[in-house]
């Protein structure tokens, strides 16, 4: 199972990876010998690599946000127990999360941290991811065993980080179509699961 | 005023290819013939004749801006048309419905001689010249397009405009047969249709201000509008409203669909200004498509010496 969950912790990766090639002079080949090879469905080169790049990105965290949130709800309700794997579940999270607002911090603001601080205050969807990173990396940094059992509690800032999460993919769209509808629907409802069992 | 020696918008093609630029795109197109047809490599050096669309004759203008057309696979892959979908890589693929013949323009309101006039009569009625303009979405990204078409006030000196003429509204086909999100109105995301936009008439009959009837010299493909569009290029994209078929002269102000969806965010005029933020995304900078790095975006996105007389003393800050 954890090789499952780390096999498709770089799906994503190497589909970025095989975007982006048919950039470079080199790498090309090597993407388009996969599209040649049954790969059409890929596509090619994103019209819009930045926005491609930090939404596939910011997709992926809340794809294991998704799977780490159901893992309690899974054993509350059906009985299966993966509470094992919530740990590297909510890793890979802030993993995206990670590479996420580096891509953003990096493309957007320029790798200037003024920069940074002077989007977070104007706009308020940035503030928003920004708070959020910052809850996933406390919550990343206090899985270690050493610290988990001192800094349980905060952990229930996840809450708070997957409303934010809900509200930065909401308010970073033109319009809110129906697959951002779907993945705030089920974050939303993720919550509620956990939150009416306590 | 400012008389104008060379306008921004007439662009030439750069007639000497460097000799190493010229090996490049050799070994590229090797490249491109193995992967097989269908452009895998989108470098824009798919001979222009193989594009889709009829040719059309018209008149290309020289490229004193030195502007670098986007590619035809990423203008015509890459369209905001919810009336065929949300996403961007929909029109293409949806927009066979479209059915651009027949197609007519009625024209109405405050002119001389309200008139319905068909595409063959516009075609024959109008020289086309080709614009390479850029284009800036609200969204954050750009491109540029060489258009072809010829100015919108051609067609409203035709139909002649009296005292009362103070607006332009456009409005694109309704026909949920052709465009089947139009059935589907306020369904997550989806705008009130028909798409309606309108210009002041000073924009409007602005030498810049394009009825357009195609892009790299054949006609409109349906996802980007066909078989007539505007092109306001001073203007976010949402502006230049496609697929029209009706004009009306007002003399009062026009509305704009996006504008009426959300007007905190998109006002009438919607002028390309870096200074003025959406509220919720910057406005400094942009994405210009297949690029890694923004580029900064230019007040009135290039074209102020055409177009910022008219806005003298507003407060663009309030007027957004």
């Amino acid at each position: 199972m954890r090789k499952i969950i780390w096999l498709l912790a770089f799906l994503p990766l190497l589909y970025i990876a095989y975007k982006l090639a048919w950039a470079f002079e080199y790498p090309h080949y090597v993407s388009a010998f996969i599209y040649e090879h049954g790969g059409s469905f890929l596509g090619t080169f994103p019209n819009d690599p930045l926005k491609f790049t930090a939404d596939r990105l910011g997709i992926s965290a809340i794809q294991f946000l998704i799977a780490t949130l159901s893992i309690t709800p899974l054993k509350s309700y059906l009985k299966i127990n993966f509470i094992k794997y919530k740990r590297l579940l909510g890793l890979w999270t802030f993993a995206y999360a990670l590479m996420h607002s580096l891509f953003f911090f990096i493309a957007d603001n320029e790798g200037s941290l003024s920069m940074m601080i002077e989007d977070a205050y104007k706009r308020p969807f940035v503030f928003f991811g920004l708070s959020a990173f910052v809850i996933l990396l406390i919550m990343a940094v206090t899985s270690h065993k050493k610290l988990f059992s001192k800094f349980l509690k905060w952990h229930k800032l996840v809450y708070l980080a997957t409303v934010l999460i809900a509200l930065h993919y909401m308010m970073s769209q033109k319009v809110i179509g129906m697959d951002v509808a779907i993945y705030v629907g089920v974050l939303a409802g993720l919550l509620a699961l956990r939150l009416i069992k306590r | 005023m400012k008389i104008l020696t060379k306008p921004s918008w007439s662009l030439t093609e750069n007639l000497v290819t460097d000799e190493s630029i010229y090996k490049e795109r050799r070994s590229l197109m090797k490249v491109a013939a193995i992967a097989g047809a269908g452009a895998i490599f989108s470098s824009g050096l798919e001979a222009k004749e193989n594009y889709p669309g009829r040719s059309l004759d018209f008149q290309k203008n020289r490229n004193f801006s030195d502007l670098k057309p986007s590619d035809y696979k990423q203008i015509t892959t890459y369209n905001n048309f919810y009336e065929f979908s949300l996403s961007k890589d929909g029109p293409a693929k949806l927009a066979h419905t479209l059915k651009p013949e027949p197609w007519t323009i009625e024209i109405t309101g405050e002119v001389e001689k309200p008139m319905i006039i068909d595409m063959g009569k516009i075609l024959s009625n109008f020289p086309l010249e080709e614009r390479i303009y850029r284009f800036r979405c609200v969204e954050g990204w750009s491109m540029v397009v060489p258009w072809v078409g010829f100015e919108l006030s051609y067609l409203l000196k035709k139909a002649g405009l009296t005292s009362k003429s103070k607006y332009v509204q456009f409005q694109t086909k309704f026909d949920p047969e052709m465009f089947p999100e139009q059935k589907n109105e306020g369904f997550f995301g989806n705008i009130p249709f028909p798409y309606v936009e309108g210009l002041r008439i000073d924009e409007a009959m602005n030498p810049l201000t394009l009825l357009s009837v195609g892009l790299y010299g054949k006609t409109l493909p349906k996802q980007n509008g066909a078989p007539i569009r505007l092109v306001v290029p001073w203007k976010y994209g949402f502006k230049s409203i496609k697929s029209i078929t009706k004009i009306h002269v007002t003399d009062k102000i026009t509305r704009s669909t996006w504008n009426e969806t959300n007007p905190r965010e998109y006002g009438f005029y919607s002028n390309v200004n870096p200074e003025v933020a959406h509220p919720r995304w910057t406005q400094a900078k942009e994405r210009p498509l297949g690029a890694f790095f923004k580029q900064k975006t230019l007040m009135f996105n290039g074209y102020g010496d055409e177009v910022a007389s008219m806005y003298k003393g507003m407060d663009l800050k309030v007027n957004f």
